[in-house]
């Protein structure tokens, strides 16, 4: 439930982001930004096979509503409000009512209207995340359950900025020292994490490139940056239940979690950049799916749904 | 006849699965003259049951299992007093009923070479003598056979085909009389063979205006009698299958099935 939110939360935001970073820019320039949002939520193969160009209005559109997209917003809200149902007596009433507030607002609206003219839906759907995630934290018990919620938000958010990261850096690095063309880049590239005036106060006016890759995922104290978000993570797992035997399991969420955690804590920026970043945030991306997976595992019988497909059989029949 | 039955269904899986969902459709009637005395069904992992009554008045059960494991077994055990005749006396026939049990179905669809088939053995205007025609041509035209058809074998591959085991019969019956227009049903259930038999059987009631259901039994051409137990009715196969269910997992599964009727005093 989280951890959808949260998404939906992420993709809104990429999408305001962009869509006013490209509204003054050529349809080349427009194309060539638009195209790693795709990337960025992975789903460009599925995207292919549903359009045939890349235009902003389509890209919107696919990243908001269209069926075939497992993780187009209104999909998360679903799927987040189908969970919330599930889990409602654990839930606050509060975040029950806001949560369907939210799943109806995104059901109704009015799609061409907002292709149209999408910066207020945009607002509205990240709004309403972020308004979730208050009421979560001033209405839920401090237990179990909103530890696990702080997870799931908190997985999402290292997830989306390292491939927000992944996604932009090497585009930026490209453009080289040149501030001119750097710069809104780098921008648009902090506003996506919503980390542009948080950095401007942390680095004290300078923007550079490694400087902003220093920010977003070895940051402490900022909220979406990867870092932070393991550290609560951990700190997550660590509150959750009272297990307290001291040899964990090898396939315990915690073990990777650590280890991912450690490996960024004593990270010098300067091995990553230049041809390391990739394969470097490739890495990340595939350890936090995992860890998402040993969570699921761990705690749960059943499995994470991500958004491959589960093979599904039909038990043999016997003849009369 | 009191008859006691074991229905053991064991699936086996090359690697651990999970989350299967299965119904079973194993729990003999109550009614028309015949009594379960008594019924255990058991699972291996154990389980919740869920038990509801589909719209055939049949009694379904369904169970979870989600957590890994390799093997699935359900045992149904049971205790059935039978009556010597089939008896379901019924002046008319709901509309849906009517409607549902003269449809062509996956299994029974309506096939012009089956239709003129059995316009040709039928007497038009007595329903009974049409029935029994049909009951008997099926009963000549294919030959009991295990391993010719398979689960998924419909009435018109029966047919050509000249073999089959006893659900095929029951469709190809059922495709006939249909045909011309005869409301007719499919019967799963266990017949008494003197201490053995490999699986359960199947067999068809039809309908005979202003009377009722008339029980009859294609693959041995003759009524049903006091060696049938009864458990559930449809209008094919599909409906009623014993076992049905999904699960998920990359793995093989292989499926083994004993039955067996027995005689008790």
């Amino acid at each position: 439930m989280a951890r959808y939110i949260e998404r939906s939360e992420d993709i809104t935001r990429l999408l305001a982001v962009n869509f006013d970073a490209l509204l003054d820019t050529t349809p080349e320039e427009a194309r060539a930004g638009w195209l790693p949002l795709l990337t960025i939520t992975g789903d460009d193969v599925i995207y292919k096979k549903a359009y045939a160009e890349i235009a902003p209005r389509s890209i919107i559109e696919f990243l908001l509503w269209h069926p075939d997209n497992p993780n187009a917003v209104t999909a998360c809200i679903n799927r987040a409000r189908e969970n919330a149902r599930t889990v409602r007596e654990q839930i606050s009433s509060e975040m029950w009512e806001h949560i369907n507030r939210l799943y109806f607002l995104v059901r109704d609206v009015n799609r061409n209207a907002v292709l149209d003219n999408p910066g207020e839906f945009f607002s509205q759907v990240r709004n309403g995340s972020q308004a979730f995630q208050g009421i979560t934290a001033a209405t839920l018990t401090h237990g179990d359950s909103y530890e696990f919620m702080q997870l799931g938000f908190h997985l999402e958010r290292a997830d989306k900025t390292a491939r927000i990261l992944d996604a932009k850096y090497l585009h930026i690095n490209s453009l080289g020292e040149d501030p001119a063309a750097a710069y809104p880049q780098l921008i648009a590239l902090l506003r996506s994490c919503s980390a542009f005036e948080p950095f401007r106060r942390a680095s004290k006016g300078e923007l550079n490139l490694e400087k902003v890759v220093d920010y977003l995922l070895l940051d402490r104290a900022f909220p979406r940056a990867v870092l932070f978000c393991l550290n609560r993570s951990l700190h997550a797992l660590d509150t959750i239940g009272s297990d307290n035997s001291p040899m964990l399991k090898s396939e315990h969420p915690r073990r990777t979690l650590g280890r991912l955690s450690a490996d960024l804590e004593y990270l010098d920026i300067h091995e990553l950049l230049g041809a390391n970043m990739d394969p470097y945030l490739d890495k990340l991306l595939y350890s936090l799916n995992a860890i998402g997976d040993d969570v699921a595992r761990a705690y749960f019988n059943t499995r994470v749904i991500l958004p491959d497909s589960r093979p599904q059989y039909q038990q043999q029949q016997q003849q009369q | 006849m009191r008859l006691k039955i074991e229905h053991i269904t064991t699936f086996s899986y090359d690697h651990p699965i999970s989350e299967a969902y299965t119904e079973m459709c194993l729990r003999p009637q109550d009614g028309a003259g015949q009594h379960c005395l008594s019924f255990s069904l058991k699972t291996e992992p154990h389980d919740e049951q869920l038990n509801y009554r589909d719209r055939f008045g049949n009694d379904i059960s369904h169970f979870d299992t989600i957590q890994p494991h390799n093997q699935l077994v359900v045992a149904a055990r049971s205790v059935v007093l039978t009556p010597d005749h089939f008896v379901q006396s019924m002046a008319h026939l709901s509309p849906l009923d009517e409607f549902d049990f003269l449809q062509g179905s996956s299994y029974a669809p309506l096939l012009s070479e089956i239709s003129a088939l059995a316009e040709s053995i039928s007497t038009p205007g007595d329903p009974k003598a049409s029935a029994l025609a049909i009951m008997r041509h099926t009963w000549g035209a294919i030959k009991y056979e295990k391993g010719a058809t398979d689960v998924n074998t419909t009435a018109g591959e029966a047919l050509a085909l000249g073999r089959g085991v006893c659900q095929d019969f029951a469709h190809v019956m059922l495709s006939a009389c249909r045909s011309q227009k005869i409301p007719a049903r499919y019967v799963s259930g266990y017949l008494y063979n003197n201490g053995y038999s490999a699986a359960s059987h199947a067999w068809v009631d039809v309908y005979i205006p202003g009377e009722g259901w008339l029980s009859l039994d294609p693959t041995h051409n003759v009524e049903q009698n006091g060696q049938y137990v009864r458990v559930a009715i449809g209008r094919d196969y599909a409906d009623v299958p014993p076992t049905r269910g999904i699960f998920v997992g990359n793995a093989k599964e292989s499926m083994e099935v004993s039955v067996k009727v027995d005689a008790v005093l």
